[in-house]
C-alpha cells in the first residue's frame, strides 16, 4: 500500500513537472483578476506595481516562496493578507503561483514590460444573446458607406441597421461586450471598435466592415476603451480610454507608433485635424490636449473646464478646437496656447458628443438635447430634443453618427433616432435591441 | 435531535418558572407581501422583571409550513399565500402571505438604496463623501436619491449596471470583490442583498418615484429598554417601516444598525446584537431619513463583588447607586476634608482655598459644616465671576467676536446673572430675544457674535438644545434624526432679525423685522418655523418669532432645554457629562444614566430653573463628594461616577492658584490691576504689539479657549509637552518663584525656618502637610545645598511641579 502512494505521488509529480507552468496563461490570469486593479501604473498602492512581468520579477526571487508577494497573498494574518477585504486566493490559484515561482518564474511572452491585460492570450468573445431581455444602452455609432447602413455597439457585438427603417441587417460577432467608440477607415473598409467589459477588460479590434471578419485586436488593457478614430488618410488609428493615454497605431501592420500619457484621468474623446498632423483629447481629468502625431510632443493643454471634458472637435481651420463637458459650456481655444478664445454656447446638462457634419457639428447633451452649430463661425443654427418614450425624464444622448444630411442619435435608454438635418424632420425611430 | 432537546429545554424552563414566566413572540400578526418580503420574528423569555432574548434557535413551530418558512434566526419568508401560525411555547403569531405570484418590482427609494446605506457605500468614508471614491461619488446615506440614481444608472454612459448580464455590473462586481475594490469585500453573492440589487438591475434599473408611496415613519423593537446579563447578553432587532399607504413592512432587511459604543456591545448587519462588556449603549436603526434608538444594559456577575448599602445623601447618589450595584461597582468612600475643601473652593470659586480657610474648616466640629461651606461659596463673588466666565467662553465673548467695550459690558452682564441667581429660563430668554441697543441690553451682543441667520440658529441650538445640527445645513444629518427640512425650518425662527451699527461706539442695535422668509436650498420652499416635537408652527405676523422660540424652549414639551443645563453643570463639576461630550446630545450618544439625567432636569425646572438650587444638590451629593482613590470593584469606571475623577486645573484656575502659592499673582493687560485670570472678561485684551508677536501666551498653552466658537471643546483639557515646558522652566513660573517680593523671600527675608517654609507651602499649594518623609527628604535637600535659597526655590519649585498641585481631585 505504502508503496502504491510512493509511486502515485512519482508519478504525478513526474507528470507536473512535464507541464511547466505558463505565465500568460496561468499567472497571468490570476495577477490580473486579483492585484492588478490596486498596483499598476498611476495607482501602484504601496509602491507596488504589478502589471507588467518585468514589474513582478522584480518583487520576486526565482526559487523562493519566502518573498513578500508570495507571503502576502498566503498568510493566515488577516491585517496583512492580500487582496485587502477580500476572500483570500483559492487552492489552485495558490498552487499555480507557487509552481511557477518554484520552477524559476520564467516568462513565456515576448516582451517583459507589456501589460499582462495584453498577453493573456486572445480569447474569443462570449456569444451574444439572440434576443436581448431588455434594451442597452446604444454608447457607440458609424454610418457605413454612403450612408447605407448604421453601425452601432451591441453586447459582445455590432449591430447593422438600415438607417431609414431600422431593420436589422447583420451582425458582427466576437467583439468586446460594449462598444464606446466606433470608427470607419476613410476608405470605408475597416471598421474599428473602442470596447470594453467596465472595470475588467478593454480592447481595440478592427473588423471587416463588409464581412466582419476580425482583422485585428491592436490593443488590450484592464478597462474600457472610449474612444477611436482613423487618420484622414487611414493610415494611422488613434484610440484611448480609462487610462489616460493616448495611443497611435499603423493600420497596415498594427504595430503601436506612440503612446503619450499626459491625462491623469480617462480620455473621453479625441479628434484628429483635418491634415492628420495633430491629435485633440479631452479628459476626466477636467483638460484637453493638442498632440504632434509626428513626434506625440504636447503641443497645448487647455484647462479652462470646471469640470470633465467629454466632447472635443479640431475646426476646419485646424487651429482652433472647440470642447465640452459635465459643466455644459461649449469652449473655443487656440490649439497652438491652449488659450480660451470664445464661450460658445452653455447647456443645461453635460454635453457627451461632438460629431462633425457637412454643415457644421453637432453637441449632443444628457438632457436629450441636440444643437447643431456652424462650422465655419460656430453660431448655433438649430435644436431639437429627444423626448422619453415613458413621459419620464429626457434621456442621455450616449452617441451620434453623421452621413451627408442623415444625423443618427443613440440614447442610453436603447434608442436610435434618425433625422434628416435639412428639414430638422425625423426619419426613422427604432429600439436597437435585436 | 437538536430542535426536540430545544423545545423540552422551552417546555422546562417554562414549567420551572412561575406563572408569570412566559414566551413572547413579536409581532403577534403581520402580513407578507410579495415573494422579497420577510419578518424578523423576536423571541423573548419573560421570567418575573427578567427579559432574555431567544430569538436566534428558539424552537418555532409553523402551523402549515407550506405558507411560510422560519430560519434559525427567527427569519419568516413567504413560501406561498395563505394564513399560518408560528408558535413559541404559549405564544403565537398569525402571519399572512400575499402577492407571492406577483411581486412587485424593486423599489429605487425603498430598497435599493438603504441597501447600499446598509451596505456602508454611500457612508461619508466611502463614495458618499463629498468627492466620492474611484470617481463613484453617492450623496451621503441616499439623502439625494435624484443624483443617487443618475449616478448609478446614467454617468459614464451606464458603465455600472448591465442589462443584459446582470451578475456582470459593475455594481455587483465591486462590492464582492470579484473586480479589486479598494474598500474590499462588502457583499456577499449568497446574500439577499445582492439579490435585491440584482433584482433592480434585471428589471431594468427602473428609478419610478412620481406615484410611489412614501415612508412615514419607523418602529424599532425592542423599544422599551432592556437589561441583560452576560452570558445571555444578545439581543435581535427589528425595524418596521409605515408607508403612506397604510401598510407596513418589515424592513429590518434593509436598516442600518449601529451600536453607540462598541467597547459594550456589537450590532451585525442583521440587527443582531452581543454584549461584550458591561455598560450602556443605545442601538440605532435607520432606514432612509428616519432613526429610532433603544437602550441596552449589559450587566457581568463580578466575581467577589457585594453591594454594600449605603444612605444617599439625596436623589443623585440615588440614582447613582441603583446604576453602580447594577453593574457592579462599588463607590469610592467618601472624601477627606482636606481633600473636600480643596475641590470645592477650585469648582466653585476656582480659588484655592487659603490657609486660614482650611484650618477653619478642619477644626470646625459642626456636623453639617460641608454643606454650610457650599453654601457660602456659592453666595461669594469669586464664584459669580467663575462661572460667568465659563459661559462667556461660550457665548464667544472676546474683542475680536463683539469689540472691546462690549466684551466688559456683557461679562458684566452675566457675572449679574451668576450673582443674582438669575433664572436659567430668563437667562436664556434675555439673551435669546435680546432687543435695542447693546449699550443698554448687553445681552444684544449675542447676535453680534451670532451674526447672520444660520450661526444664530446653530449657536441656540447648540447652546440650548445640545444639538450640534451644523451638518444638517447640507444634507440630513448622518448621526441623528436633524434633516435639512428640520435645519431650515429652525433657522425660520431667526431670520428676521435685524443688526443695525449706529457708530456710536461699538452700539448695535438688534430688532426684528415682520417680514423675511428661509427657503430651502434644494426645493425653494419656503420653510415655516420648525421646532422638534411642536413640528410647524403659524406665528402671526406682528409677532417677534424669537419669543414663539422661546416660549417653546423653556416649555413643557421640550425635555432638552433643562437636560442640556443640569448635564452641563454636572460636567463642570464631576468632569465628565451624564451624557458626554456634554454639548453633544443625539441619540447615537445617550446618556451614561438616563434616570439621573431625568432627576436632575425635572428638580431644576421645578426649582424654577434654579441654577444655584442644582449646584447644590449636586455639591451636596456624596457621589461628588467620593474619594478620587478608586478601589477595587471601580478601578475601571470612568463613566458610571463610582469616584471623584482627578482633572487638571483650567488655565485660569492655574495661574491664580499660582499667584496664591508664591504670591506674585500674573498681571493682565488691558483690565483693572488686580483682576484675577478667574475674572478676566476675555482672552484677547492684551494691546496688539507686533513686537511681541509669537511670544508664549503661559494660558494659551494650558488650554484657555480663543472664544471663536461657541464649541465646549475649544477649551483644551489634553496634557502637552509645551504644558510641561512652561511648568519646568519656563519664563513666568521662573519670575514668580524667584520675585523678591514674593512670599518666598519674604519668609526668608523674615528668617522663618526652612521646615517652616517646606510645611506653609505644602499646606497652600496642596492644602495638606508634607508627610514625614516628605519633609525630610525637602530638609536634607536644603540643608545640604552651598545656596539655601537658591535651594528654597528649588523647593516650591518642586510643589508646584507635582501632580498634586496641577490637578484637582
Amino acid at each position: 500500500m505504502k508503496r502504491a502512494i510512493t509511486s502515485f505521488a512519482f508519478f504525478f509529480s513526474a507528470l507536473s513537472s512535464a507541464e511547466v507552468v505558463s505565465f500568460s496563461r496561468e499567472v497571468a490570469p490570476i495577477l490580473q483578476r486579483q492585484c492588478v486593479g490596486c498596483h499598476k501604473e498611476g495607482k501602484a498602492k504601496g509602491k507596488y506595481r504589478l502589471d507588467t512581468y518585468g514589474q513582478i520579477r522584480k518583487e520576486l526571487e526565482p526559487g523562493d516562496l519566502e518573498t513578500e508577494l508570495f507571503h502576502r497573498v498566503t498568510t493566515d494574518d488577516e491585517e496583512e493578507r492580500m487582496p485587502v477585504d477580500a476572500d483570500p486566493l483559492g487552492d489552485h490559484e495558490i498552487s499555480v503561483l507557487r509552481r511557477w515561482i518554484a520552477e524559476g518564474a520564467g516568462y513565456d511572452g515576448e516582451d517583459p514590460d507589456a501589460q499582462l491585460s495584453a498577453i493573456i492570450p486572445l480569447q474569443d468573445h462570449p456569444e451574444a444573446p439572440s434576443s436581448y431581455p431588455r434594451p442597452l444602452g446604444v454608447t457607440a455609432m458609424v454610418f457605413g458607406p454612403q450612408g447605407r447602413k448604421l453601425y452601432t455597439g451591441g453586447y459582445h457585438e455590432i449591430l447593422v441597421w438600415n438607417p431609414e427603417n431600422g431593420a436589422l441587417l447583420d451582425r458582427i460577432p466576437n467583439n468586446g461586450q460594449r462598444s464606446y467608440g466606433l470608427a470607419l477607415s476613410p476608405d470605408g473598409k475597416m471598421l474599428a471598435a473602442a470596447t470594453g467589459d467596465p472595470g475588467r477588460a478593454g480592447e481595440v479590434r478592427v473588423f471587416d466592415a463588409q464581412s466582419g471578419r476580425v482583422l485585428a485586436t491592436p490593443f488590450r488593457g484592464d478597462d474600457t476603451l472610449l474612444a477611436v478614430d482613423f487618420s484622414p488618410d487611414g493610415r494611422v488609428l488613434a484610440f484611448g480610454g480609462v487610462d489616460g493615454k493616448l495611443r497611435l497605431f499603423q493600420a497596415e501592420t498594427w504595430t503601436e507608433g506612440l503612446a503619450v500619457s499626459s491625462h491623469s484621468d480617462w480620455l473621453t474623446a479625441l479628434s484628429w485635424d483635418r491634415e492628420g498632423n495633430q491629435i485633440a483629447t479631452a479628459s476626466r481629468d477636467k483638460t484637453a490636449k493638442v498632440y504632434e502625431v509626428k513626434t506625440g510632443r504636447r503641443l497645448s493643454t487647455f484647462s479652462g473646464h470646471p469640470e470633465a471634458v467629454r466632447a472635443i472637435a479640431f475646426h476646419s481651420n485646424g487651429k482652433e478646437v472647440l470642447s465640452a463637458g459635465d459643466h455644459g459650456h461649449l469652449f473655443a481655444w487656440g490649439s497652438e496656447n491652449g488659450k480660451k478664445i470664445a464661450d460658445r454656447a452653455k447647456f443645461d446638462n453635460p454635453v457627451l458628443r461632438f460629431m462633425a457634419g457637412p454643415k457644421g457639428f453637432f453637441a449632443t447633451t444628457s438632457g436629450g438635447v441636440v444643437a447643431q452649430f456652424n462650422a465655419e463661425n460656430q453660431k448655433r443654427l438649430s435644436e431639437f430634443k429627444v423626448v422619453s418614450h415613458t413621459g419620464a425624464e429626457a434621456p442621455t444622448i450616449s452617441s451620434c453618427a453623421c452621413w451627408e444630411n442623415l444625423l443618427a442619435v443613440g440614447t442610453l435608454d436603447g434608442r436610435v433616432l434618425v433625422f434628416d438635418t435639412e428639414t430638422g424632420k425625423q426619419r426613422a425611430i427604432f429600439v436597437a435591441k435585436p | 435531535m437538536m430542535r426536540f432537546f430545544l423545545l423540552v429545554f422551552g417546555l422546562l424552563r417554562m414549567a420551572a418558572a412561575s406563572c408569570q414566566a412566559e414566551w413572547e413572540l413579536h409581532p403577534s400578526e403581520f402580513t407578507l407581501q410579495g415573494k422579497r418580503e420577510s419578518l424578523q420574528l423576536i423571541a423573548s423569555w419573560r421570567d418575573r422583571d427578567r427579559v432574555t432574548d431567544h430569538t436566534r434557535g428558539a424552537d418555532y413551530v409553523i402551523a402549515d409550513p407550506g405558507v411560510v418558512s422560519v430560519s434559525r434566526g427567527g427569519l419568516v419568508r413567504p413560501l406561498s399565500n395563505g394564513v399560518t401560525t408560528i408558535q413559541l411555547g404559549g405564544s403565537i403569531a398569525t402571519v399572512t402571505v400575499n402577492g407571492v405570484e406577483s411581486p412587485a418590482p424593486v423599489s429605487f427609494h425603498h430598497e435599493t438604496l438603504p441597501v447600499l446605506s446598509r451596505l456602508g457605500c454611500s457612508a461619508g468614508s466611502c463614495h458618499g463623501s463629498p468627492h466620492g471614491k474611484g470617481s463613484f461619488r453617492l450623496s451621503l446615506r441616499a439623502f439625494d436619491p435624484g443624483l443617487d440614481g443618475l449616478t448609478l444608472v446614467s454617468e459614464e454612459l451606464g458603465r455600472r449596471t448591465n442589462p443584459i448580464e446582470p451578475d456582470k455590473s459593475l455594481l455587483l462586481l465591486k462590492p464582492t470583490a470579484a473586480v479589486s475594490h479598494e474598500g474590499g469585500k462588502k457583499l456577499d453573492k449568497e446574500s439577499p442583498e445582492y439579490a435585491l440589487l440584482r433584482s433592480w438591475i434585471a428589471e431594468g434599473a427602473a428609478l419610478r418615484k412620481a406615484e410611489e408611496i412614501t415612508c412615514t415613519g419607523i418602529t424599532i423593537y425592542p423599544s422599551e429598554p432592556r437589561v441583560l446579563h452576560f452570558p445571555d447578553a444578545n439581543q435581535q432587532f427589528s425595524v418596521h417601516a409605515k408607508f403612506s399607504d397604510g401598510t407596513s413592512r418589515d424592513v429590518t432587511h434593509l436598516a442600518v444598525f449601529e451600536s453607540s459604543n462598541t467597547k459594550v456591545a456589537e450590532v451585525s448587519r442583521q440587527g443582531f446584537v452581543s454584549g461584550i462588556e458591561r455598560g450602556g449603549v443605545a442601538i440605532i436603526a435607520r432606514y432612509l431619513e428616519f432613526i429610532e434608538s433603544s437602550s441596552l444594559t449589559f450587566v457581568r456577575k463580578i466575581d467577589g463583588f457585594e453591594w454594600v448599602d449605603r444612605k444617599p445623601a439625596n436623589y443623585v447618589d440615588k440614582h447613582v447607586y441603583r446604576k453602580l450595584r447594577q453593574l457592579q461597582f462599588s463607590p469610592s468612600a467618601q472624601s477627606e476634608d482636606l481633600e473636600f475643601v480643596r475641590r470645592v473652593y477650585l469648582d466653585v470659586t476656582g480659588q484655592l482655598p487659603s490657609a486660614e480657610a482650611v484650618s477653619l474648616f478642619v477644626e470646625d466640629r459642626e456636623p453639617r459644616k460641608r454643606s454650610r461651606l457650599i453654601d457660602t461659596l456659592l453666595e461669594s463673588e469669586e464664584h459669580a465671576s467663575f462661572w460667568a466666565q465659563k459661559w462667556g467662553d461660550l457665548l464667544r465673548v472676546s474683542k475680536k467676536q463683539i469689540g472691546h467695550a462690549s466684551v466688559f459690558k456683557f461679562s458684566r452682564w452675566l457675572v449679574n446673572a451668576v450673582s443674582s441667581n438669575m433664572p436659567y429660563d430668563r437667562f436664556a430668554r434675555e439673551i435669546l430675544t435680546a432687543k435695542g441697543s447693546s449699550l443698554v441690553y448687553p445681552a444684544a451682543n449675542y447676535y453680534r457674535a451670532a451674526g447672520n441667520t444660520f450661526d444664530a440658529m446653530e449657536t441656540s441650538a447648540q447652546l440650548f438644545l445640545g444639538s450640534r445640527i451644523q451638518c444638517a445645513k447640507c444634507h440630513n444629518h448622518p448621526f441623528e434624526r436633524w434633516t435639512q427640512d428640520n435645519y431650515y425650518g429652525l433657522a425660520a425662527f431667526f431670520n428676521r432679525v435685524e443688526r443695525k451699527k449706529t457708530g456710536k461706539g461699538e452700539e448695535l442695535i438688534v430688532y426684528s423685522r415682520q417680514d423675511g422668509e428661509v427657503s430651502h436650498p434644494a426645493t425653494g420652499e419656503t420653510m415655516k418655523p420648525w421646532a422638534p416635537k411642536a413640528g410647524e408652527m403659524e406665528v402671526e405676523k406682528s409677532f417677534d418669532r424669537r419669543d414663539v422660540f422661546t416660549e417653546w424652549l423653556t416649555g413643557e414639551d421640550n425635555p432638552f432645554f433643562a437636560q442640556v443645563e443640569a448635564n452641563r453643570i454636572w460636567a463642570y463639576l464631576l468632569g465628565k457629562g451624564i451624557v458626554e461630550p456634554f454639548d453633544d446630545f443625539r441619540d447615537t450618544n445617550p446618556p451614561s444614566n438616563p434616570p439621573l439625567l431625568n432627576a436632575l432636569a425635572q428638580d431644576f425646572r421645578k426649582s424654577g430653573y434654579d441654577r444655584r438650587h442644582l449646584l447644590r444638590v449636586i455639591l451636596n451629593s456624596n457621589t461628588y463628594q467620593a474619594a478620587s482613590k478608586t478601589n477595587q470593584f471601580n478601578r475601571d469606571d470612568r463613566t458610571y461616577f463610582s469616584h471623584y475623577q482627578p482633572r487638571m486645573l483650567t488655565a485660569e484656575q492655574l495661574v491664580d492658584a499660582l499667584g496664591v502659592v508664591t504670591g506674585r499673582p500674573m498681571k493682565f493687560e488691558g483690565v483693572p490691576p488686580g483682576l484675577r485670570a478667574t475674572e478676566l472678561p476675555a482672552p484677547d485684551l492684551r494691546a496688539h504689539n507686533r513686537g511681541r508677536i509669537g511670544e508664549v501666551e503661559f494660558m494659551k498653552v494650558f488650554g484657555q479657549p480663543e472664544r471663536q466658537t461657541i464649541c465646549e471643546c475649544e477649551r483644551g483639557d489634553e496634557s502637552s509637552l509645551g504644558q510641561a515646558l512652561q511648568m519646568y522652566n519656563g519664563q513666568l513660573i521662573h519670575d514668580m518663584i524667584t520675585a523678591k517680593d514674593g512670599r518666598l523671600h519674604r519668609w526668608i527675608r523674615e528668617g522663618m525656618n526652612e521646615e517652616e517654609i517646606v510645611r506653609k507651602l505644602y499646606f497652600s499649594a496642596l492644602c495638606r502637610l508634607p508627610g514625614d518623609d516628605e519633609l525630610a527628604l525637602h530638609l536634607q535637600y536644603i540643608r545640604g545645598a552651598e545656596n539655601t535659597t537658591a535651594a528654597l526655590e528649588d523647593t516650591l519649585w518642586i510643589v508646584l511641579n507635582k501632580s498634586e498641585f496641577l490637578f484637582q481631585h
